[in-house]
């Protein structure tokens, strides 16, 4: 079998502080600083102590068809391995391959417009996550049922409660034609019915070839779904195995 | 993100993501096609959300372009009393403010395009120049209508006059030229103000400035050397006095000054499509 995707010692900096906010002046200092040390010959240290690595040196390989989950603590990096892949953000050093069409869920409800109507977002979500048209009008059915919405499906979005917003938001996402489907701890909020619903739905992808990478918090679904885990710590790959493994290692981790 | 697109079409292609593996590549246009349906869900989005929840609605288009064209008759014609190359006044500031207000729409929507989209972009991977093309065109339905306006009163006002001219048919590429440095200079300040947040207030006076620079309120022929030819650098000059030329047989423009019009347009344009790429690349970690 084929290989979905491969890492291959991926890292990514970001600078820490403000960023945004940084000034012209800044900027010049920076360069007056680039081209000083240049003149003098000097090899330009990068200081260290305001660049934090959210992912360091990681290599991995999944297998198409495999259910992968992702764990680990508050910024261990998952969420940024992640946007790797879906491409929305690139790696500062190394390379990722991915064969197949990737969707991918980072957050619900992207380019949802309050004001328009739950059948408007479905068609704007939809293709925002690369949809086309035909795809959409297929599935459009199939979204609305699962999401258990019907009667309010002309309803502007905005006066919907959050459960129904993230029902509607994550049936369209989880309706994509994929090879690959990136999920990111997003089913956190609904209630458990809903829950049990997705799970039942990804686990019917994955039987059908879907490849999963899955990063949650919540490790009864990754025990549920994935086949493998693998934990991330400080941005490097702590373990990377079964997930019944896996997710002792990462207990005991926690209790200690 | 060029490379996304590919795969979202066909199947299984291979994806290879390195630091430097999105080349820059402003100018992919079959990848923009591909992504149509987004795009025109983007313009029926912006459409659809300007008369939700308003009491006139699509009135507001026709109720602007009036009453600034009344004001700017009554300061600029019977007060000020500017030439109009002998085109009735009401005509030639409703001409210049129609022209006007689109390439204001196209600069202003485009300008907010990676502010506005920040959460879209930092999540999905959806080609980014779709959000400044679908302005530009969103920003095409209130001009359809306000020239539509304009064409009424002019039909009105040269009853029995109305001679067909040649020159209508550089109306098209006028338009065209109109987009272009609308969505080159939004884009070129979408990218500068996603890193320093101020240069919005130096835009929005530059903005007021271009307004006076451009013949919109007094014709062309009354600039004098040797300011005609700093005037010659604005694309904006060469569409009005087309725009004028087209309807009234009236304007003062010399063929050197349309040319480097389109000269000033595509180097607008480009350099628009270049910053932009570069900076929706880096935007989703500084903005």
């Amino acid at each position: 079998m084929s290989n979905a995707i491969s890492i291959d010692g991926v890292s990514k900096q970001y600078r820490l502080g403000k960023i945004g906010s940084g000034y012209l002046f800044q900027e010049l200092h920076g360069a007056v600083r680039c081209l000083s040390a240049l003149l003098s010959g000097k090899r330009l240290t990068q200081t260290t102590t305001d660049r934090v690595n959210a992912l360091d040196n990681v290599s991995l390989t999944v297998a198409e068809g495999e259910a992968v989950g992702i764990i680990g603590r508050n910024g261990s990096g998952k969420s940024t391995l992640l946007k790797l892949l879906a491409g929305v953000t690139l790696p500062s050093t190394g390379a990722i391959t991915t064969a197949g069409r990737a969707a991918s869920l980072l957050d619900i409800g992207i380019g949802f417009q309050d004001d328009l109507s739950a059948r408007e977002n479905i068609f704007l979500n939809g293709a925002i996550l690369g949809m086309t048209r035909r795809e959409l009008m297929h599935r459009f059915d199939d979204i609305v049922s699962f999401s258990g919405i019907e009667r309010f499906i002309g309803t502007p979005v905005k006066r919907f409660s959050s459960g129904m917003y993230i029902r509607l938001a994550f049936s369209i996402a989880i309706h994509c034609t994929a090879d690959i489907l990136l999920i990111d701890e997003v089913l956190a909020v609904a209630d458990r019915s809903f829950i049990g619903q997705c799970r039942r739905r990804l686990k019917e992808l994955s039987e059908a070839g879907t490849t999963l990478l899955i990063v949650s918090h919540n490790l009864p679904t990754i025990r549920d779904l994935c086949s493998r885990t693998v934990l991330l710590e400080g941005g490097r790959v702590a373990a990377d195995d079964e997930t019944a493994r896996v997710l002792d290692l990462y207990r005991s981790g926690a209790a200690s | 993100m060029a490379a996304v697109g590919d795969t979202a079409q066909c199947g299984c292609r291979v994806r290879k993501i390195t630091r430097s593996s999105p080349r820059i590549r402003p100018f992919d246009f079959p990848d923009l096609w591909r992504w149509r349906y987004l795009i025109y869900l983007f313009v029926k989005r912006d459409f659809a959300v300007y008369f939700q929840q308003t009491v006139l609605g699509p009135l507001w288009y026709l109720l602007q372009p009036l009453a600034s064209t009344t004001v700017l008759s009554i300061i600029f014609g019977r007060i000020a009393r500017l030439p109009t190359d002998s085109i009735p006044p009401f005509l030639f500031y409703m001409l210049g403010g129609v022209v006007w207000s689109y390439f204001a729409d196209c600069f202003t929507r485009t300008s907010h395009a990676l502010s506005a989209s920040a959460r879209e972009f930092g999540n999905a991977a959806f080609p980014r120049l779709t959000v400044p093309v679908a302005a530009v065109l969103s920003a095409l339905i209130q001009f359809g209508v306000q020239f539509a306006l304009f064409l009424l009163i002019y039909l009105w006002y040269m009853r029995g006059d109305v001679h067909v001219s040649v020159n209508l048919l550089l109306l098209l590429p006028a338009m065209a030229q109109l987009a272009l440095v609308g969505m080159g200079g939004g884009m070129l300040v979408a990218a500068l103000t996603s890193k320093y947040r101020d240069l919005s207030h130096l835009v929005g006076f530059c903005i007021q400035l271009l307004y006076f620079c451009t013949p919109l309120v007094y014709p062309l022929s009354m600039v004098q050397e040797p300011w005609r030819r700093l005037y010659g650098y604005n694309p904006l000059t060469s569409v009005v006095e087309i725009f004028r030329r087209a309807f009234f047989s009236a304007a003062s423009l010399t063929a050197d000054e349309y040319y480097i019009g389109w000269i000033v347009t595509a180097a607008i344009f480009a350099g628009g499509l270049v910053v932009f790429n570069i900076v929706e690349k880096k935007c989703i970690d500084t903005v």
